[in-house]
Order: structure tokens, then C-alpha cells, then sequence
């Protein structure tokens, strides 16, 4: 499909007008990035031209900054914890749907996939609402819960699709040859569905990441990455902030080439 | 010989409505290699998967090798299937996928090597061992499951339609393979398949299935010259079949329809006046003269000559409007010219022994 409509592009308008249309493509994606990455080297207090000079020293002051550090392992520990838990969840939700057959599976499927949906605004109040009635105590781990409610869909939606693709015949095969119903699900499942938890594992855990409207009303003291970046915004957009963003692009490339490569190890021999 | 499996009353209807296999009854012996041939939906498959371990039957019992296995899960029965498009594990190597199996029971590392080589030489394989499934031609992932199914050793291994993902080359080559296997292996066989030609030169045994019941089964000869009904006779080759009514009982059965008296062999159970079918392979027929003086001579109009290489077929036409089929084989010196041409008149004599006779009620 997408090649059939970019062959057409190219023989109507001719390569070079399609060529910078490419470029203009990228740049509208990712100057903003350069522009970013640049200036957290830029030897200056504010984000002017021309560039004055090398510096590292943003860096230096990011790394002596507690505040920040804090807030960047609490983005992380959040992060972490809550793409385990749709995982956990959401791996055994994506074969319910796949695999049984219950009255209402329709709505529960639907169901699954609204808090996607749902501004996150609704599911933060909607949540602090549940919390405070409850009587839980704000902090990260209310964080993390609602992280997990909204990220859920994601982790669902991909395994399912996944599964739905998966024949059953294999895992009939694999019975058939002496699996017990466990061997065949760590053997032959498990291995075939890898990549759609890995790559919606990656995905909960960047959107979990830089999310802030549920984080803002259900986090009490504690601060996540851009919250704290948020925070510190009402005073301009430090070279500082320029630094952090820098280290965040070069983990998410760090991230991407690993999921690549053991999407990549998956299909070889 | 003792029976290897033994199927009684075995049953199987789906959503409360559907019945797939209907009261089958079917014992089938040690090194046995015996077809389920049917049309689509006739219940073969069912069957086969209920003797695999994936499907339960609603009554009856299902026995292997003396032991009642109706109710036991697929992972503990000693048969082992191909599957229909082979089900090989997309992210395992061929060789990976021969010895899944035995790594589920336990052997040790060297011991499946060995196994898993030899099974792979069997099937002609040994080159493609490291290659992943989608690697493979379509040939090739056929005898990688091969592989799979009999490197555990089963007492018995079931195919359902192994063949049919194949093109036509290929498999003629692979049924003569699989019938080596077969003589090699000294396990008992059984397989699915819609084809009666692959039924007629593989099989022991064949079982003809119809609406999830069994119309007959026997040797492809006993199926072929004795059919014990009209389905069988139009199921397995070619039948003319012509319906008609009994005149005489005296003196072998006559046979009469609009045009047309036929002489057969005497045959209990038939009385005057009853409805009834005739069935007459094609290439039993042979050619006469207009006036001969034979029994049964039958008249038509060619409509169509059909050359099939060896053998030529006549699609002619009886003056009641039926169609009524002719094979005839092309001698050495393949001399077309002596068959009559399309719209000229010929007829044909039948043998009375060439002709089976049916109930009318047993279609
Ligand atoms: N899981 C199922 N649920 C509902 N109906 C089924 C199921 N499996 C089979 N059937 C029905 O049972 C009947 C027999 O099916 P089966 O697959 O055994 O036929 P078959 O002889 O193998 O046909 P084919 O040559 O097309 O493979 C069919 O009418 C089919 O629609
Ligand atoms: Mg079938």
C-alpha cells in the first residue's frame, strides 16, 4: 500500500521534488531534536544565536543537581514498575480474550481499550477520586498504578493482535509431539508472541515515561522527569533542561537499537 | 493380527446440531495402512483428531493398543500427526522442530542428535538441517513434519491430507515415498484425504466415509469391483449409474429402463417390479456393431472425445438424455482413427458381470 502510493508520488512530481519533500519530512520530525542537542553544548545562559562555544558544563551542573536526579530515578522507577505491571496484566488479558469464550468478551475487549482512549485528565481525577475514597496515601506507587490502567490497552491490544495471528496448529503440534499445555506455552507460544510484548513493553514504558497529566494528580510530594522539567519551565528553558532532553534522546536510541536487536535475534536461525 | 486401534461407536456432533462422525465403528490393524477418503465435510478429519487427542467424542470409545485413550490428552498418546498445512514452528530450525519431541521426553543431548540425523536422512533432509522453516519449499517443509511425526517412534501415525499442499509432480513422487516409509517403518498408518486415486494407491484399506458415517471399507480392489453402494461406486473411479426397474429374476436379474434391457448375474435380494440402480465402470464397456449380437448392447450419441495420453474417454449421451461415460485404451499403434467421432452414433456392449446392481434405496 505505502509503496504503491510512494511509487505514484514519485512518477508524478519526479525524484527531486520528492527528495526534498523527504527532507522536509525529517527536518519538521527531528530539527527541533538537533536544535535541542545542540544547545545543551552551547557554551551560553540563554537559547540564542549565534552558538558561543563547546561546553560540558550544563552536564556538570545537571549531575550536582539532586532535584533533578531525583526526579529522573523516580521517572524511571515508575516507569519500570508500571510497564511490568501491564505486562503482567495484560499478557494474561490479551489470551482471555484470545483464547476463551465468555459472556460479554466483546465489552470487556472495548472496555480493555478506553482508557486509551480517555483524555488523561478523566482517568487522573477519575482515579484520585477512587484513591482518596479508598484512603491510599499519594505518592509514586499511586502513580504507578495509574500508569498501569492507562498503559494497559497498549500491551493488550498488540498481543492479541499477535495471538489472533498465531496458528493453532502449532500449539495442536506441539501436544501432539509430548508438550504438556506449560512447555507448550513457554516453548512454542511464548517465543512466537515475544516481539509484540517486547515492542508494546518499550512503548508502555516511553509513554509512561514523559506522561504527565495522570502523574500530576496522583503523585503527592514526589516528582517524575517532566514534572520536575514542568516545574522549573516558569523560570525559561535552561541549558540544563537542554541536557537532560540530550540523555533522554540517547537512552530511547539506546532503547530502540535494543529492541530491534532482540527482535532480530528473535528470527534468526 | 491384533488390532492396533480400535474405534467403537464413536460419535461426534458440533454446536448441538452438526454431526461430523456418526456411530463409527473401525478397527484397524498392526502396520495396517488405511485411507478415511471422503468429499469435504464427510467428517474425516474429525475422526482422525479424535484419534490424535484434540477433539473428544461425545460417545463411544476410542482404544489404543488395547488401552481406552477416548478421554486422554493429546501430549499422552503414542501417535503422532501431519498436519494438513504442517504446522512446523516458524522460529525453530528443521532440525530443531525433528527433535522437539524428544526433548519433551527427556533423552539426552547425543541420543537426540542421533535421531534427529536420521530421521532427517530418512526424508532426504540431512542438507537442510540448520535451515529455518520459511526457508524451505513447500516439498521440503512436508518431509521436515514427516520427520517431526516419526522420530519419536509412534505406534501410530496419522496424516490428515499430507500431500494436498503439494503440486501434482511432486506428489505422485511423494506417495510412492510415503508408501516406502510405510514398508520401512513397519508402523501403522492412517490418512485423510479426498482423492480417491491416492486412496487406490497408497492404501491397505480404504474407508469410505459418508455424512460422518462409514459407507464401506475395504481393500481398494474389494471397493472398486465390489462397491456396496451406488456413492461408493461413483466415489471410488468412475460409474455410470442408470436407474431402472427389475423385470425378471429368472434366470439372472433383467434390468430394464426406457430403451434400454440389461442381463445381469444373478443376485439375491431383488424381485420384479422393484426400482433399482445399475452401475458400469467406463472402461468396462467395449465397442460393437450396430446390429451385434450380444447381450446388453447399449446405443448412444458421442458428444465429446476427451484424449488423456493413454487412454481416450467417450462422453456420450443415451437417447433417454444421460450422460454415459467410455474409456477406452490407445493401443500401440494409438489408432484414434477407429473410435467413433463427436456426434456420430456408437454402441457399446456390457459384460453382464461388468454390471453391479443397487437398491434403489441404497444411495
Ligand atoms: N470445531 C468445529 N466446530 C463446528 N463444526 C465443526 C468443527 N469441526 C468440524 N465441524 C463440522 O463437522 C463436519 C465435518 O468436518 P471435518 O473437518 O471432519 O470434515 P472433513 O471430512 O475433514 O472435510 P475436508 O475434506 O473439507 O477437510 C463439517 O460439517 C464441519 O463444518
Ligand atoms: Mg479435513
Amino acid at each position: 500500500m505505502a509503496e504503491t502510493s510512494q511509487n505514484y508520488t514519485a512518477s508524478r512530481i519526479g525524484d527531486g521534488v520528492f527528495g526534498a519533500a523527504i527532507a522536509a519530512i525529517l527536518a519538521y520530525l527531528y530539527l527541533p531534536v538537533a536544535v535541542l542537542i545542540i544547545f545543551s553544548f552551547n557554551d551560553s545562559n540563554t537559547l540564542t544565536l549565534p552558538l558561543s562555544g563547546f561546553t560540558l558544563k550544563w552536564y556538570e551542573e545537571l549531575f550536582g543537581n539532586s532535584d533533578l536526579k531525583k526526579a529522573l530515578f523516580n521517572s524511571f522507577y515508575v516507569a519500570t514498575l508500571a510497564t511490568a505491571l501491564t505486562v503482567v496484566i495484560g499478557v494474561p488479558a490479551a489470551f482471555a480474550l484470545d483464547r476463551m469464550n465468555f459472556p460479554g468478551k466483546t465489552l470487556f475487549r472495548r472496555l480493555v481499550l478506553l482508557p486509551l482512549v480517555l483524555p488523561g485528565i478523566i482517568t487522573g481525577i477519575a482515579m484520585l477520586n477512587l484513591f482518596k475514597l479508598m484512603g491510599f496515601r499519594l505518592g509514586l506507587e499511586t502513580v504507578i498504578i495509574g500508569h498501569a490502567t492507562a498503559l494497559l490497552s497498549v500491551v493488550v491490544t498488540q498481543v492479541f493482535a499477535r495471538l489472533q495471528r498465531l496458528n493453532r496448529n502449532l500449539e495442536e503440534a506441539a501436544a501432539d509431539l509430548g508438550a504438556k499445555p506449560w512447555e507448550t506455552f513457554f516453548y512454542i507460544v511464548l517465543p512466537n508472541i515475544r516481539s509484540a510484548i517486547i515492542g508494546s513493553a518499550l512503548l508502555s514504558f516511553t509513554l509512561s515515561f514523559d506522561e504527565i497529566p495522570v502523574t500530576f494528580f496522583l503523585t503527592g510530594r514526589d516528582n517524575t522527569l517532566p514534572m520536575y522539567i514542568w516545574s522549573t519551565m516558569r523560570r525559561g528553558i535552561t541549558p540544563e533542561i537542554n541536557a537532560v532532553g540530550t540523555l533522554i534522546v540517547a537512552a530511547s536510541l539506546v532503547l530502540i537499537a535494543l529492541s530491534v536487536w532482540m527482535l532480530r535475534s528473535n528470527e534468526r536461525p | 493380527m491384533k488390532s492396533i486401534i480400535e474405534i467403537d461407536g464413536v460419535s461426534r456432533t458440533f454446536g448441538g446440531k452438526v454431526v461430523a462422525v456418526d456411530n463409527v465403528q473401525l478397527h484397524v490393524a498392526e502396520g495396517e495402512f488405511v485411507t478415511l477418503l471422503g468429499p469435504s465435510g464427510c467428517g474425516k478429519t474429525t475422526l482422525l483428531r479424535m484419534l490424535a487427542g484434540f477433539e473428544m467424542p461425545d460417545s463411544g470409545s476410542v482404544r489404543l493398543d488395547g488401552k481406552d485413550v477416548t478421554f486422554l490428552p493429546p501430549y499422552r498418546r503414542d501417535v503422532n500427526m501431519v498436519f494438513q498445512d504442517y504446522a512446523l514452528f516458524p522460529h525453530l530450525t528443521a532440525a530443531k522442530n525433528v527433535g522437539f519431541g524428544l526433548e519433551r521426553q527427556k533423552l539426552d543431548r547425543a541420543e537426540i542428535g542421533k535421531r534427529v540425523e536420521s530421521a532427517l536422512q530418512l526424508v532426504g533432509l540431512s542438507a537442510m538441517a540448520d535451515r529455518m522453516p520459511h526457508q524451505l519449499s513447500g516439498g521440503q517443509r512436508q518431509r521436515v513434519a514427516l520427520a517431526r511425526a516419526i522420530v519419536r517412534r509412534p505406534r501410530v501415525l496419522l496424516l490428515d491430507e499430507p500431500l494436498s499442499a503439494l503440486d501434482a509432480n511432486l506428489r505422485e513422487a511423494m506417495q510412492v515415498e510415503l508408501k516406502h516409509l510405510h514398508n520401512k517403518l513397519g508402523i501403522t498408518f492412517i490418512m485423510v484425504t479426498h482423492d480417491q486415486t491416492e486412496a487406490l494407491v497408497m492404501s491397505d484399506r480404504i474407508v469410505v466415509m459418508h455424512r460422518g458415517r462409514i459407507a464401506q471399507a475395504g481393500t481398494p480392489s474389494d471397493l472398486y469391483d465390489r462397491p456396496a453402494s451406488t456413492y461408493v461406486a461413483s466415489f471410488v473411479g468412475t460409474s455410470n449409474i442408470v436407474e431402472g426397474t427389475i423385470v425378471s429374476v429368472a434366470d439372472g436379474i433383467a434390468f430394464e429402463r426406457q430403451g434400454l434391457r440389461l442381463r445381469c448375474l444373478p443376485l439375491p435380494g431383488f424381485s420384479p417390479g422393484q426400482r433399482a440402480l445399475a452401475a458400469i465402470r467406463p472402461e468396462r464397456l467395449r465397442i460393437v456393431n450396430a446390429g451385434a449380437k450380444e447381450a446388453n448392447v447399449i446405443a448412444c450419441t458421442v458428444e465429446e472425445r476427451l484424449f488423456h495420453g493413454n487412454s481416450v474417454r467417450l462422453r456420450c449421451r443415451l437417447a433417454s438424455g444421460e450422460v454415459f461415460l467410455c474409456d477406452r485404451q490407445l493401443n500401440a499403434s494409438r489408432d484414434l482413427g477407429a473410435l467413433p467421432d463427436a456426434g456420430q452414433p456408437v454402441h457399446f456392449a456390457a459384460d453382464p458381470d461388468s454390471i453391479a446392481l443397487f437398491r434403489e434405496d441404497s444411495r
